[in-house]
């Protein structure tokens, strides 16, 4: 298997200086290690606070980490801040799924120009051969070729999920980050993107990081889970491993909590 | 694509002709386009159309009654001032001049004010707050006060008073778009085009100028009908446009020394400078619904 993603050591952490007119923040976050191979599938769960999305948003270049580093395929990932480095980079190695996906849609232009900015800005592809892609990514995720003429306000928040996921794969990514992509669609529409994204998975082998609170999908569809909570990663192992055997407390909290829905299964 | 596809040969309306279907539903404001486009009209083509030279005092004919009056006659729509000039052709020439030069300083004004807000949203700190509220202090003043200074100061005239209706209009432009920036520039469809590599032209050029179509709108409508009014009233102070040049503030403080024998001479200037404020305002309104129903609907 082959080591697609190697972050070592990841910091974050907010001034702790009081400054004039500004409060201390006293959350921090890391230092965080982990290692994503080729294909595989990461849940990250934990409660509220406890660094998900911070995590998503630094893997995915969006936020400056203080310390640490990002490996993509052994070369260094560098965030937004690096606009020199950047330039010369590939830097759709790692796409990121937002946590509202009506909101990471440009209300003022069409579907074909959202999906065209990844393309025009990163590829040497002509204007036809851009928008054949387009066209057959949206088909790709589930959707028909006219959309790229809709705005935003004409689709439905499943449609919204499916063009934040055309964008997202249309570079052809090594690794997809999305902060809670399930949360507000309908089971329905929930199972049909997961088996979408599974599917894509499949087809593309790129690595799936996802933030969830759902552990149903969780369970369902990852297989390593990282647990965190304030800002620490307090466990991480095999699916089964952690939900059958949690060892934290938090852990313990979290899984119980989903268990008592189920009550066939006692823990150990 | 290979296979003949039958989504590309259906007709996809435009943004342009989605706003325009969403305009013509608004009947106020298509009257209002009506009577604007009326001045457009005058504003360019007043040589071809209008009867009689504006400047030509002709003697035998002093202060002629309108043609709707028992007394005018039909050789002149308006009837004519006190110095025997056709007043149609002087509306119509100064329609043009209050129009025309009203037009110029928006777009000028628009373009600096929007460059530099634009500028000044995108950057953060001290730099940005600087521009901003040096310039806040500013929009507390009147436009028509400060143009009034700044016309004591160069000397009047109908170009410095363009000047100075021009600076008076940018700080409101300035402040509306950097306001508009500041709020763009955390959305997250901003930071996913950041991600992709876009600078901050880019930025700007794709992603927050066609969300930025409604704020202009609005303000450029706002800035031209306050333009209109304030280049007729420095016209009317004779602070602007000088007596000889048809303006309409001119034509109407000339009106006012014969406001009793004639008040046509009042009334058919004030109302061409109010039917020119009220359609502007009214189209403005009716776009600015448009456009924001574009989006919505």
């Amino acid at each position: 298997m082959k080591q697609v993603l190697d972050v070592s050591g990841l910091t974050f952490r907010h001034s702790s200086k009081k400054r004039w007119l500004k409060k201390p923040e006293i959350f921090s976050l890391g230092p965080i290690d982990m290692q994503v191979t080729k294909g595989e599938t990461i849940a990250i769960i934990g409660q509220n606070r406890s660094g998900k999305s911070l995590l998503a948003k630094m893997l995915a270049g969006a936020v400056e980490p203080d310390e640490g580093n990002i490996h993509l395929m052994e070369e260094k990932y560098w965030s937004v801040r690096h606009r020199a480095a950047r330039k010369n980079a590939d830097i759709t190695g790692i796409r990121m799924i937002f946590q509202h996906s009506s909101e990471s849609m440009n209300p003022g232009i069409t579907v074909g120009q959202i999906l065209d900015e990844p393309l025009r800005l990163n590829t040497g592809l002509s204007d036809a051969e851009r928008k054949a892609l387009i066209a057959d990514t949206l088909v790709k995720v589930g959707l028909l070729r006219e959309h790229i003429y809709f705005y935003r306000h004409m689709l439905s928040d499943g449609q919204q999920q499916r063009v934040a996921l055309a964008r997202a794969i249309l570079p052809e990514p090594k690794v997809l980050i999305a902060d809670e992509p399930f949360a507000a669609l309908d089971p329905t529409i929930r199972s049909q993107t997961v088996n979408l994204i599974l599917k894509l998975q499949q087809e593309m082998g790129l690595a799936f990081i996802f933030i969830s609170h759902n552990l149903g999908i969780v369970r369902h569809i990852a297989d390593r889970v990282i647990v965190m909570d304030g800002g620490q990663i307090i466990e991480s192992g095999k699916t089964e491993t952690i939900f059958r055997w949690p060892q934290h407390e938090t852990t313990k909290k979290l899984v119980l909590s989903y268990q008592s829905l189920i009550p066939q299964q006692t823990l150990r | 694509m290979s296979r003949f596809s039958l989504y590309e040969d259906e007709i996809r309306p435009s943004p342009w002709q989605h706003t325009w279907r969403e305009f013509k539903s608004s009947h106020v404001a298509l009257v209002g386009l009506a009577i604007l486009l009326l001045f457009v009209f005058f504003a360019f083509f007043a040589p071809l159309v209008t009867p009689y030279d504006p400047l030509f005092q002709n003697t035998e004919s002093i202060l002629v009654a309108p043609s709707w009056h028992p007394n005018g006659s039909i050789t002149h729509l308006f009837g004519t001032d006190a110095l025997g000039r056709d007043l149609f052709s002087r509306i119509m020439y100064g329609c043009r001049v209050t129009f025309g030069t009203s037009l110029l300083v928006v777009i000028i004004a628009m373009a600096v004010g929007v460059s530099i807000g634009t500028i000044a949203g995108m950057l953060s700190g001290v730099r940005s707050s600087v521009v901003n509220h040096l310039l806040d202090a500013l929009m507390a003043i009147p436009t028509l006060l400060i143009a009034i200074i700044i016309v004591g100061i160069l000397g009047s005239g109908l170009v410095n008073s363009m000047w100075a209706i021009t600076l008076a209009l940018i700080p409101q432009f300035i402040h509306h778009t950097r306001t508009f920036v500041r709020a763009e520039m955390k959305k997250d469809y901003i930071q996913a085009s950041t991600l992709d590599g876009a600078n901050r032209l880019q930025i700007f050029y794709y992603s927050i100028l066609p969300n930025m179509i409604e704020m202009l709108v609005v303000q450029g409508t706002l800035a031209l009908s306050i333009a209109v009014i304030d280049i007729s009233a420095l016209g009317f102070l004779n602070l602007g446009a000088q007596p000889p040049l048809p303006e309409l503030g001119a034509i109407l403080a000339a009106g006012l020394d014969v406001g009793y024998l004639s008040p046509w001479n009042i009334a058919i200037p004030g109302i061409a400078i109010f039917l020119m404020v009220l359609s502007i305002t009214v189209v403005g309104d009716g776009l600015r619904s448009a456009l924001r129903k574009r989006v919505n609907r």
